[in-house]
C-alpha cells in the first residue's frame, strides 16, 4: 500500500524537506539539520506537521463517561475545554497507547492517538465502548490536519497571526479559534516540553494555517521541524514513544507514568495494576563515551545485565548522546549511577539520569493551578 | 540530488576519487541526507590494511548508525582528523571537507563494483527519495 500523504505534502516539497515513511505515512524527517531544528524549538519555536496522529471522535450521549472506562485518567465533565494526557491499557495493565483526550462536551470527546497504533486503537475502542448502541466513533483520518507550534515564542507567534479568539492559557486546555479564516481547535499541549500549541482542523485548511503561522513566525525565529528533531526533543524530555518505550509488555508503573493514573473510577486494566509490584523502571541515561545506545542495547552493571535501552539519540542541546530504557529495581541503581551500555559490540560508559534531562517549560496545568489555589 | 561526475560510487553509497595522493573516500550527499546529522565518526588507524568491501568505520547519526565500506583494497594513508570535532562536515560538504579516509591502493588493487555518476543517480532515484 502506498504511504498516506499529509495534507501539507506540497508545503514540505516546496520547503525542500527530506521525506521518510513512518507508520504508513510519508512525512518530513527534516528540512535543514536536526541540530538547527531542535535548537530553534528550544530557543524560539518549531513548527511540526502532526497530521499523521490519529484524530478520533467519540460522539453520543454519555461519551465522556464511556471514554473514562478505557483511559487511566479522569475525563472531566464538560464544559471546561480540557485536554489531557492518558494511557489506554489492556486487561493486564499493559500499555496499548498513550494519547491526548479533548473533552468538547459530555457527548463529544476527541482522542489524539499514535499513528502506529491507529487501527488497533479503533478496533479496541469499538469493542470496549459498545460503539453502535448509543455511541459512534468518528475517524477523521485523511480529513483532518494537525500542526504543533512549540517553543518559548509560540504564544507571541500565534498572536502575531491575528488569530481570532482567546488563546487557551493553561497547559491542557483548548479553544476554538480562527487563523487566517480557518476554524481550528487549538490545544495548549505538545511533545517537546516547551510551551506551545497543537492546532487541529479540516485537511483542506492545513496549507493556509501552516503558511500563515510560518510567515508570521519566521522573523521571530520559527523554523519548520521534522520527525527527527521531534524525536530528539521528546527524548530530551524523557517522553515515551508508544510502541517503543511503552508497549503492551510494559505497565504505567514500570514506565514512571503513575502520575497519569487517576485511581478513582473504574477503567480497563485498573484491577491488574492495583495488584502489580513493578520489578523494573524506566530511566534516562547520558553516554560518557562517543557512541549512541539505541533500542535493544543491553545495560550492564559489572558483568550482569540490569536493563535494556528502548530509545537513544544524540542531543545537540545537551552536547551528549542520551536515551532511556528499563533498569531492574533489584539492581538498586538509579540516577547518577554509572553503568555500561553495549554500542556496536563494545561496552561504553554511561550514567543513569533522572528524566527529564532538560527542565520542562510548559505552562502550569489546570490541576496545578487548582492545587495552588486551595 | 548532488552527484558529481568526477568520481565513482558504490551501491553502499560511498564515493571514491583517484588522485596523485591515492584514493579518497567519503559518503554521498544522498547517504548523508538519509542519515540526518552525523554526530560521531569513529576513524580507523592510519597504516591499517583493508580489503575492498571491509568496514572502514562507523558513522553515528541522530537517527541511525551506518558503516562505511572500503571501495578499494589498500592501506589507510590518511584520515580526516577534523571529523573528530566537526562530524557535521560529512553532512555539510560530503564531497569536500567531509571526506573520510585516503587509501594507498594495493598493487594490483581490487575494488568492489563501482558505479559512475549516471548509474549511481539511477540507483538513488529508484530508491524513491524526494530530492
Amino acid at each position: 500500500m502506498p504511504p498516506r500523504e499529509s495534507p501539507l505534502a506540497a508545503e514540505h516539497a516546496e520547503a525542500g524537506a527530506r521525506m521518510t515513511e513512518f507508520a504508513g505515512w510519508r512525512l518530513p524527517v527534516g528540512y535543514t539539520s536536526v541540530a538547527e531544528e531542535a535548537q530553534a524549538t528550544r530557543r524560539a519555536a518549531g513548527l511540526f506537521d502532526i497530521s499523521h496522529m490519529g484524530n478520533l471522535h467519540v460522539l453520543g450521549s454519555g461519551a465522556a463517561a464511556a471514554v473514562r472506562g478505557v483511559l487511566t485518567r479522569d475525563v472531566p465533565a464538560a464544559p471546561i475545554c480540557r485536554s489531557g494526557y492518558a494511557l489506554m491499557c489492556n486487561e493486564r495493565g499493559g500499555i496499548m497507547d498513550d494519547l491526548f483526550f479533548l473533552v468538547m462536551s459530555d457527548s463529544a470527546v476527541g482522542l489524539v492517538v499514535n499513528a502506529v497504533h491507529h487501527d488497533r486503537d479503533v478496533d479496541w475502542l469499538e469493542q470496549r465502548l459498545a460503539i453502535g448502541e448509543n455511541l459512534t466513533l468518528e475517524d477523521l483520518r485523511g480529513r483532518s490536519f494537525g500542526v504543533a507550534l512549540q517553543g518559548p515564542r509560540s504564544e507571541e507567534i500565534l498572536k502575531s497571526t491575528n488569530v481570532q479568539g482567546r488563546l487557551p492559557d493553561l497547559f491542557g486546555t483548548f479553544a476554538c479559534l480562527r487563523i487566517a479564516q480557518a476554524d481550528v481547535l487549538v490545544s495548549r499541549t505538545g511533545y517537546t516540553g516547551e510551551d506551545g500549541f497543537e492546532i487541529f482542523g479540516a485537511a483542506e485548511e492545513a496549507p493556509v494555517v501552516w503558511q500563515t503561522v510560518l510567515s508570521f513566525g519566521r522573523e521571530r525565529g520559527l523554523a519548520p521541524a521534522g520527525l527527527a528533531a521531534r524525536d530528539v526533543l521528546r527524548q530530551e524530555m524523557g517522553y515515551p514513544l508508544a510502541g517503543q518505550d511503552i508497549t503492551e509488555e510494559t505497565t504505567p508503573l514500570e514506565a514512571g507514568l503513575r502520575w497519569a493514573i487517576d485511581w478513582n473510577g473504574d477503567f480497563v486494566g485498573k484491577s491488574a495494576l492495583e495488584g502489580l509490584e513493578p520489578t523494573r523502571r524506566r530511566i534516562g541515561f547520558v553516554m560518557a563515551e562517543r557512541g549512541i545506545a539505541r533500542q535493544g542495547a543491553a545495560i550492564y552493571s559489572g558483568d550482569s545485565q540490569i536493563g535494556t535501552v528502548t530509545s537513544g539519540t544524540y542531543s545537540h542541546n545537551l552536547s551528549a548522546a542520551i536515551g532511556q530504557g528499563y533498569v531492574s529495581l533489584a539492581s538498586g541503581l538509579g540516577a547518577g549511577d554509572e553503568v555500561e551500555i553495549e554500542v556496536r559490540g563494545k561496552r561504553m560508559r554511561a550514567a543513569l539520569a533522572k528524566l527529564p534531562l532538560i527542565p520542562k517549560k510548559t505552562r502550569p496545568s489546570w490541576a496545578q493551578v487548582k492545587r495552588r489555589a486551595s | 540530488m548532488n552527484i558529481p561526475d568526477d568520481r565513482s560510487y558504490t551501491a553502499s553509497h560511498e564515493w571514491m576519487q583517484r588522485s596523485a595522493d591515492g584514493v579518497t573516500v567519503g559518503i554521498s550527499d544522498y547517504a548523508q541526507g538519509e542519515l540526518t546529522d552525523i554526530v560521531f565518526v569513529e576513524l580507523p588507524e592510519v597504516g591499517k590494511h583493508l580489503n575492498a568491501g571491509d568496514e572502514i568505520c562507523a558513522l553515528e547519526s541522530v537517527k541511525a548508525v551506518a558503516y562505511v565500506y572500503a571501495p578499494v583494497s589498500g592501506v589507510v594513508a590518511a584520515v580526516n582528523e577534523r571529523l573528530g570535532k566537526e562530524p557535521e562536515l560529512v553532512n555539510q560538504q560530503p564531497y569536500g571537507d567531509g571526506w573520510i579516509v585516503r587509501f594507498t591502493p594495493d598493487q594490483p588493487e581490487k575494488t568492489v563494483n563501482l558505479l559512475d555518476a549516471a548509474a549511481y543517480r539511477k540507483k538513488v532515484e529508484a530508491a524513491g527519495s524526494s530530492h
